[in-house]
């Protein structure tokens, strides 16, 4: 009683206090909500940032994610792909069908708006500081994150974008797609066929010559975006793409570019992707750039179990082997770690590969402090320039933002001055690990492509990739990050080494 | 019948005048008894024929029991089983028939690849089934091919590489029945500084030793689990083994330096030659770097007279901006191999070295842990005067969170090594780090390095290194703490 008389008083301390911001149109003093917070496990659980935003007596975005989660641990035992996706999808929305009921119906009497989600037990919602607190003091409920939007790729400065004009025929096959010694996988008869690769992203020029083809909605003849699209934009204002739009867009061209890297050819010399073999769907979790954890969210649910464009009909059959995650997610305030880290443990249990490019924050150690790049789940990459050496944006480990010392990142793949599809129709060269990222994507479903005993595998194709890295990437000097030199292997600098589709395949 | 009759008649005839016509033939008589059995046949045994073995093939460094079976033998208690090549023998025998047996055949790592003879000789009996005291002796030509049991990939191994130079090497095990298990280490023909094992498949780099004789290498892998080590090895007869080309090692002069040294190209390296005149000594190799080097690492590998890099060790250098030093322990007099390569594998024409080695007699002390009694700061395993290289054998990480602590001293002015390497270290994660700090343990002087820290130290002042291990190792190492000689 006296424990609970006591955090009473405390949530009551940040109530007054909220009221009294609220009424000097201020906002609470950020030493004041982290005393509160370190002195109440129930304040702990709400992000400062949340406590901040609604202490004006506004509202804010948050995530509210449930105490219960699935458990999958199960869904690794199925060797059937198609049943263990069914395994994950019916578990997590059994789990979040189950306990989401009495938040929901609080956040309902009080007339907040909220999304559900599946994909981790946890509802978006705008909810005011009274709320927030509501909220925290429930034992169904384990963490509160804030919502919020930040950029999510490569600066331009590193991005160096320029433009290649559409009627120069490259001579041949990119030297990215080179690099990674695809066409010696080419050769042996994989291109990716059979494999789907997902791209979330700023979204898809889906009819780029060197895209259509490859996407999963056209079937040579018409379009049919249900379960290949999804567009997790649902607000906002000039975008030139709209919002929950009804098919693929690009409202910045990044996304055009990375899922190129993938898999883009266009079949008179563009030769731009890894696995052109693979089929392409797509969902846009930023825009014009940047994104909120909500949009990730949307987007990895509806990768788990592909919908209808009215977000209906989920089939976890349809779901892709591999999603390119060129994007990343600052730690901290804003980016929802504890949900992010869910989702991509989830994803990977239904047998989706997750990649995600390491980050541009480079040289400097422990860099690599972006989500989802910094989880274990996630296969983080690094960028390496033609001559392999690695590029000093591409950010190095370990990581430290969570504490964990994880070795980070594990692969480097070209991501220097990489040409690829520009949402237009055109070719052009961007630079950062955005780049860098689909190329692994692109070897993974090459890989599964030409072995496909190892298809959905996570864990044996992670190993595999890393056994058959080449670990020779020149740098100006040793670098020591988390007190190994880069000259010892897997170091922090750059993991295992270049990624290489040749060496993986036949291991 | 007939011819009886006849024969009966004959008399009457003679004495009665002419003899009149033949009489009608009578009719036959009755059958007569039944002849006696004759006796046993005497047909000859065919001779003692081995016609099968199972299996065919069998891979050096296993145990194999081989079945056999025969026409014509009398496989027995006395019956032996022999190959002409001495690395192949053959322990229990059991014998199931006359013409079917088992033989446990021991193959040595040492067996010649290829087809093997096999005999088998047995007491001889003879038709009778009875001792013949002569030996019943068969042999089945190429009844057993020893195969290799690695196949080197031409896409990942490298065809062309010098003595003591850098190989890459991507090998796979054709030995089904017995996968790849435990940890890696490349045991004949090179040493590897880096490997990945994943499946049926190992993979990495390494330096070739530096007596390896000209011509296809004999590539060894052992892969140790729970103290046994079994051994994988590739044919150097193989159309995909790398070659290895005769290089002249330079030699070195002990206390001379050797300037205008370059690793002019990626993943070059330099080898050497020296002689000792004392058994145990520490070698102090310094390296005063230019251009790209001075950026990146001096890293390589001693060996003794063998040139085997296996027989020798790993060093990494340490550094103090100027110059790097790395320390290297010579057991035995006489002469060493040395291999100098940039640890990044890079070169470039700019990559430039002067090499001075000195050498003087180690002392010993131990480093070895009472396991009743934990080594602490306060408390260090081991307290020691560098007035001369010190060494120490039998220290080991005793668990993946253990720290060693040594106290030390130095009786000059100037900068100490302190070297900490761990069997099979390479290029790969690095089994032991070395930190040093002042007399506390706690204070630091230098953060932790793989292989090798330094530091400039006052005399007469303590310090400590702390030993532990960013990969969770826990095994032996060897220390050695040494000053400019």
């Amino acid at each position: 009683m006296g424990r609970r008389g006591s955090r009473s008083r405390r949530l009551l301390l940040v109530a007054c206090a909220a009221g009294l911001a609220a009424a000097a149109g201020a906002q609470l003093p950020t030493a004041v909500i982290q005393a509160a917070r370190a002195a109440d496990p129930t304040l702990a659980k709400v992000e400062a940032r949340a406590l901040r935003d609604t202490a004006g007596g506004q509202r804010a975005a948050v995530l509210i994610v449930l105490s219960e989660q699935a458990d999958l641990r199960q869904a690794a035992k199925v060797k059937d792909a198609s049943a263990r996706g069914s395994l994950v999808y019916r578990t997590l929305s059994a789990v979040a069908e189950r306990t989401q009921g009495p938040v929901v119906e609080l956040l309902r009497r009080r007339a907040l708006p909220h999304q559900r989600f599946f994909v981790a037990n946890v509802i978006a919602a705008h909810v005011d500081n009274d709320t927030l607190l509501a909220l925290a003091a429930r034992s169904d409920v384990r963490a509160i994150e804030a919502d919020l939007e930040q950029p999510w790729i490569e600066p331009p400065a590193i991005a160096e974008r320029t433009l290649t004009p559409t009627y120069l025929t490259p001579a041949s096959v990119e030297w990215g797609v080179q690099n990674v010694n695809a066409p010696q996988v080419w050769e042996r008869g994989a291109f990716g066929q059979g494999i789907v690769v997902a791209d979330a992203d700023t979204g898809l020029q889906w009819d780029h010559p060197a895209l259509k083809a490859r996407y999963r909605g056209w079937n040579g003849s018409s379009a049919d975006h249900n379960y290949s699209w999804h567009d997790a934009i649902h607000e906002g204002t000039g975008n030139p793409c709209g919002v929950s739009t009804l098919a693929p867009c690009d409202d910045q061209g990044h996304g055009t570019h990375t899922a190129g890297t993938s898999v883009g050819d266009d079949g008179l010399g563009n030769r731009i992707g890894v696995a052109p073999g693979a089929r392409l769907i797509a969902c846009r979790n930023m825009d014009r750039g940047s994104g909120t954890p909500a949009r990730y969210t949307e987007c990895f649910q509806f990768f788990i179990a592909p919908t209808d464009l009215q977000g209906r009909n989920p089939n976890p059959d349809l779901r892709p082997h591999v999603i390119n995650n060129s994007w990343g997610c600052t730690s901290g305030e804003g980016c929802a770690p504890t949900t992010l880290q869910l989702i991509v443990e989830n994803t990977q249990a239904a047998g989706i590969f997750v990649e995600a490019s390491a980050g541009n924050s480079g040289p400097g150690c422990s860099s690599v402090n972006d989500g989802p790049a910094l989880f274990g789940a996630a296969l983080s990459t690094g960028a390496h320039d033609s001559a392999n050496k690695l590029a000093g944006f591409s950010s190095r480990g370990p990581v430290t933002v969570d504490g964990s010392l994880r070795l980070k990142p594990e692969l480097t793949a070209p991501g220097v001055r990489v040409r690829s599809s520009l949402r237009g129709g055109g070719y052009g060269q961007l630079s950062g690990t955005s780049m860098a990222g689909p190329h692994v994507v692109g070897v993974v479903a090459l890989l599964w492509s030409a072995r496909p005993e190892l298809a959905r595998d996570i864990e044996s194709t992670k190993a595999l990739l890393k056994a058959s890295a080449r670990p020779d990437l020149l740098l100006r000097g040793v670098e020591t990050c988390g007190g190994l030199p880069s000259d010892f292997v897997p170091n922090n600098t750059f993991g295992y080494g270049r990624v290489d589709a040749l060496r993986a395949v036949t291991w | 019948m007939r011819k009886l009759l006849f024969a009966a008649v004959l008399p009457l005839l003679v004495s009665c005048g002419e003899p009149g016509a033949p009489g009608p033939q009578g009719e036959p008589g009755p059958a007569g008894p039944t002849g006696s059995q004759g006796p046993p046949g005497t047909a000859p045994l065919p001779p003692p024929t081995l016609t099968g073995i199972a299996p065919l093939v069998a891979y050096p460094d296993r145990v194999v029991i081989v079945q056999l079976s025969g026409i014509g033998t009398h496989f027995g208690k006395d019956t032996t089983v022999r190959f002409t090549d001495p690395a192949l023998t053959v322990g229990a025998i059991t014998v199931g028939s006359a013409g079917y047996l088992q033989a446990e055949v021991r193959v040595g790592v040492d067996a010649l690849l290829g087809p093997h003879d096999l005999t088998v000789e047995s007491a001889g009996v003879d038709p009778s089934g009875q001792p013949t005291g002569v030996p019943e002796k068969a042999t089945l030509r190429a009844a057993l091919r020893i195969a290799p049991s690695l196949a080197a990939d031409p896409n990942g191994t490298t065809a062309m590489v010098a003595q003591g130079g850098l190989l890459d090497f991507s090998l796979t095990n054709l030995d089904r029945d017995n996968p790849f298990a435990g940890t890696a280490r490349l045991t004949g023909g090179a040493r590897a500084l880096y490997l990945a094992a994943l499946g049926g498949r190992l993979a990495g780099y390494g330096l070739v030793d530096a007596l390896a004789p000209a011509g296809g290498l004999a590539l060894r892998a052992g892969f140790e689990k729970n103290g046994t080590t079994t051994t994988y090895l590739a044919d150097a007869s193989a159309a995909a083994a790398p070659q290895v080309q005769s290089r002249a090692a330079k030699v070195l002069t002990l206390g001379t330096a050797t300037a205008s040294e370059t690793l002019a190209m990626t993943r070059q390296t330099n080898l050497y030659k020296l002689a000792t005149a004392a058994d145990t000594q520490v070698a102090v190799l310094t390296f005063v770097t230019t251009g790209g080097l001075t950026t990146n690492t001096v890293s390589g590998a001693t060996a003794p007279a063998s040139g085997k890099w296996n027989d020798g060790q790993f060093f990494y250098a340490s550094s103090n901006a100027a110059v790097q030093t790395a320390l290297a322990w010579l057991p035995s007099k006489g002469d060493q191999y040395l291999t100098v390569l940039a640890a990044n594998l890079g070169g470039a024409a700019d990559y430039g070295y002067g090499i001075t080695a000195r050498a003087a007699t180690a002392k010993s002390f131990t480093t070895k842990e009472n396991l009743m009694a934990a080594d602490t700061p306060a408390a260090p395993l081991a307290a020691v005067t560098v007035d001369s290289p010190q060494r120490s054998a039998d220290g080991a990480l005793d668990g993946p969170a253990d720290q060693d602590f040594i106290r030390f001293q130095v009786q000059k002015a100037g900068r100490v090594y302190v070297q900490a390497v761990a069997p099979g270290q390479g290029l790969a994660a690095p089994a032991v780090t070395v930190a040093l700090m002042q007399a506390d343990c706690a204070t630091p002087l230098a953060p932790p390095r793989p292989v090798q820290q330094e530091a400039t130290v006052a005399d007469a002042v303590s310090y400590c290194a702390v030993l532990s291990s960013p990969s969770s190792y826990s095994g032996p190492y060897q220390l050695i703490l040494a000053q400019d000689l």
